[in-house]
């Protein structure tokens, strides 16, 4: 046996101990990048290369991307400068490899004509000779394995080619279990979102039947409630003129009482501070009716149960003000609002729709400012503007503000800071939907330099998108 | 005499309020619990007015108001309910089945303005100066058919889409539509009468399509065309300046119900041009030489009642809301303060006063400084307003 026999059996010992310990990696339990790395360098280590990498082409096979490379020390990495790769940029390879081929070029000076540009490119980056191996999935070329060396020219025996030839297969088939992986995990994904989707829709669902039907309520109990409102103050209206009438007679009356027992009794009554009141106080019944009679008609108004065409033109900042009477009860304790509304167009919406998210972001503002326990009260301000081709909206409040890392997710479904219990983390997903999604509109949120949150509601004032949608769901 | 006015209402309660509110007034008050009485009361007796509730036990409301327009129209029909549905209101008001509505709670004093207004505009269509007229007319032209055919449609809560549909088909009435809604000052631009009734609303585009059907009706026959020409370019102008100043005086939409009024306010105009055209030209030749007089004046002494109440006649007679009417009847000023809608008409008022200055190239009368009171402005600032608005469209 000779010395280079010697040295070729020596060779072909390595290289196929190497292969063996691929084999073995790729059916551990190691990570993809893991055992692909780990082949690579043990390639490179086993054939003494100066570097050994892998391209893989994308799907529909117009570009290839240099996804893993090994370096012997001192040698320059290539891999970032080897993305998106053009496939025709290695005409002559790519022939030869989908024939599954090994391609052997021992001395880079050597490549014939019709090497012209894979020459270029090799000296380019002064790669002295290399060896390229197919990858392959069921006969198919999807990528090589390349070994270089920048220093010298090689030879490669048949034997030891054909043991690389294996570690190139094993890599083919590591790349396809890898995908097949990629896609189970994806579509697994795309299930999880499905299903979260179908649990806030469903939420979305409860939730606004459960308003329609507190709509449907108020609307009942608006009519029960305006007959009698109807005549109380109608008849503490008519009661004011008789006191009226009344007052003028006695005021006559007492010029002339003498009678000792009728002051006695004016006294004893306290007559005198009677009449002085009697005004004020029908005046305050006057008024606490009028403001149930509002309550009444903004809880019907606000449900809008009665409209039957979803989509109209709308007045924004009466949407706003009925909803501000409606959270009143959850503000008043906590904060003060202070409102600047602007002249605004009518805009085509679904007011019932935006009603809520006003609804929505206002009650979030008291339990903001609520949340901190504080000795005075806070203050949420709702102003409205609007230019050419939107109405904005911007309700802030003086609360804690939000947490930056929340910030992002605060439109997600579910997603809550409140106490279990408190909320279900879907207020301002829904809202986000309507605004966004349903309107064509843009909801957004920042912490305010000072303290607290701003919401910015802003919808289009011609609506096409609407307009579009009511017409399809008409016809 | 005076005026009968009868209440129905399910609540004992309701009632004896009325009774209280009105107890200075000098109307006959007549109160009944239910349709049955109400009807009785109908039979026997003349009545001015009957406001009923909407909700009551066997016969409701609509139900009753609509069989006292069968039986007698003379009677003004108004609805005073706590309904919390709002659109069944609108809807009966819209169908012609009741003049006008009012809401409970209500307010005793502007309840009494109301009442005494609508009697008044009524009042107002039936001087005799008017009947008489009414009366040399051989025929007066009936609700037309397109609108009528809307109307049943409505009734039938046929589909905002066949409706649509049909006014389509009618290719005039839809230019009409589709005009009004370009120029509206919604910043929209649309060739679809389907968009045209989500910006407008039903009730507008219902009473374009009135207004159009109005004016082809009022020139058929020997009417001299530029005239009926003239007084339609007044009417879109009109009603164009209305929307335009309405957005700048409150920055929103007009209310529905008077987003066709401009075409509407002059249908008395064309009344006096078909049946009495030389009446017509003599008026018109008369305003001409004496601009310091009320064209409405002229028009009295001349034929003995003003194009206003006889196109508040027509519309009433037409069985279209009061508001409406009543935009017809006191849109050349002389705007009192009780007046229902004061503002709105005061508005009415300045858009056909600017208007008939840009079609007839010189004003015949001035801006009643009533109606700029009440609008808290000035000739010089509506000036610049109606200049801005002529500019946009």
């Amino acid at each position: 046996m000779s010395n280079n026999d010697f040295i070729i059996l020596q060779q072909h010992l390595t290289v196929s101990q190497t292969v063996f310990k691929i084999a073995k990696s790729f059916v551990s339990l190691d990570g993809y990048e893991k055992v692909i790395d780990q082949a690579l360098e043990q390639l490179g280590q086993a054939t003494n290369a100066a570097r050994s990498y892998l391209f893989l082409f994308d799907r529909d096979k117009k570009v290839m991307n240099n996804t893993h490379e090994w370096c012997r020390e001192g040698v320059i990495p290539e891999i970032d400068n080897l993305r998106d790769l053009p496939l025709d940029m290695f005409p002559w390879w790519l022939k030869r490899l989908s024939n599954g081929e090994v391609i052997d070029i021992e001395d880079v000076d050597s490549i014939e004509e019709e090497g012209h540009a894979e020459k270029q490119i090799l000296k380019q980056q002064d790669i002295k000779s290399v060896l390229v191996l197919p990858v392959e999935i069921d006969g198919v070329l999807i990528g090589f394995v390349g070994l270089d060396d920048v220093k010298t020219s090689r030879f490669w025996d048949a034997q030891t080619k054909n043991y690389l030839k294996v570690a190139s297969d094993m890599i083919g088939m590591a790349v396809r279990k890898h995908e097949a992986e990629e896609q189970i995990h994806a579509q697994k994904g795309e299930l999880e979102q499905a299903y979260e989707n179908l649990k806030a829709k469903e939420m979305q669902l409860i939730h606004s039947e459960k308003l329609a039907g507190i709509g449907q309520l108020a609307a009942g109990i608006a009519h029960e409630i305006n007959n009698p409102v109807g005549y109380v103050s109608s008849n503490t209206d008519t009661l004011r003129s008789y006191v009226r009438a009344i007052k003028k007679v006695m005021n006559l009356y007492r010029k002339d009482a003498g009678r000792e027992e009728i002051c006695a009794l004016e006294k004893e009554l306290k007559l005198g501070f009677i009449l002085q009141d009697i005004d004020m106080l029908l005046d305050d019944n006057l008024e606490g009716l009028s403001r149930i009679a509002d309550i009444v008609k903004n809880l019907r108004e606000f449900a809008r149960i009665d409209k039957k065409e979803k989509y109209a033109a709308a007045d924004i900042n009466a949407g706003l003000h009925s909803a501000l009477l409606i959270a009143r009860n959850e503000i008043k304790y906590f904060a003060d609002v202070k409102t600047d509304f602007g002249g605004l167009p009518p805009v085509v919406c679904d007011i019932g729709e935006v009603n809520q998210v006003f609804l929505n972001i206002l009650v979030n503002a008291a339990q903001a400012i609520q949340s901190q326990a504080r000795n005075e009260k806070g203050l949420i301000e709702v102003s409205t503007r609007c230019d050419d081709t939107h109405v904005i909206c911007v309700i802030s409040d003086d609360g804690p503000g939000i947490v930056e890392q929340n910030i992002r997710k605060i439109f997600d479904p579910f997603f809550t800071t409140k106490a279990v219990g408190k909320g279900t983390g879907l207020g301002l997903s829904i809202s986000y939907d309507i605004i966004v999604n349903r309107h064509g509109g843009k909801l957004h949120v920042e912490n305010r330099k000072t303290a607290g949150a701003t919401f910015r509601i802003v919808l289009p004032i011609k609506n096409n998108k609407l307009i579009y949608e009511q017409e399809n769901l008409i016809c | 005499m005076s005026k009968k006015i009868l209440f129905v209402d399910d609540e004992r309660n309701v009632l004896r309020s009325m009774v209280r509110a009105f107890m200075d007034s000098d109307y006959e008050l007549e109160c009944v619990e239910n349709a049955g009485d109400a009807l009785q009361i109908l039979e026997d007796n003349s009545v001015d007015m009957i406001v009923s509730d909407m909700r009551m036990p066997g016969m409701n409301g609509y139900e009753l108001l609509r069989m006292v327009r069968e039986r007698y129209p003379e009677v003004i029909r108004i609805i005073l309910s706590g309904y919390a549905e709002k659109e069944t209101l609108v809807k009966a008001v819209m169908d012609g089945t009741a003049k006008a509505y009012m809401t409970k709670p209500w307010d005793n004093e502007k309840l009494r303005q109301e009442v005494s207004s609508i009697l008044a505009s009524y009042q107002s269509t039936r001087e005799s100066g008017v009947l008489k007229l009414i009366n040399a007319i051989d025929r007066l032209p009936v609700l037309p058919a397109a609108y009528r055919h809307i109307i049943s449609l409505i009734e039938k809560d046929t589909s905002m889409n066949q409706i649509a549909q049909f006014i389509e088909s009618e290719p005039e009435y839809a230019a009409n539509v589709l005009r009004t809604v370009n120029s509206a000052f919604y910043g929209i631009r649309t060739g679809s009468v389907k968009k045209a009734i989500v910006y407008l609303g039903l009730n507008t585009v219902k009473n374009i399509v009135l207004s159009s059907e109005a004016f082809v009706l009022l020139s058929e026959g020997p009417v001299p065309k530029e005239e009926v020409e003239l007084l339609w370019q007044h009417s879109s102008l009109c009603n164009r300046l209305l929307h335009g100043l309405y957005q700048a005086f409150y920055k929103k939409k007009i209310p529905e119900q008077f987003a066709a009024a401009g075409l509407l306010h002059d249908i008395g105009h064309l009344i006096i041009l078909k049946y009495f055209p030389r009446e017509f030209a003599a008026i018109h030749a008369y305003c001409k030489d004496e601009k310091k007089h009320q064209m409405t004046d002229i028009e009295r002494q001349i034929i003995g009642a003003a194009h206003t109440q006889l196109g508040g006649y027509l519309l009433d007679w037409w069985n279209l809301p009061s508001d409406i009417v009543d935009a017809c009847l006191h849109h050349h000023g002389l705007i009192s303060d009780t007046m229902r809608h004061r503002e709105i008409i005061s508005l009415i008022h300045v858009a056909d006063m600017y208007s008939s200055k840009e079609i007839t190239h010189g004003a015949f009368e001035r801006v009643d400084p009533r109606a700029l009171r009440l609008l808290k402005t000035s000739k010089r600032q509506l000036d610049v307003l109606v200049k801005g608005i002529l500019r946009d469209a």
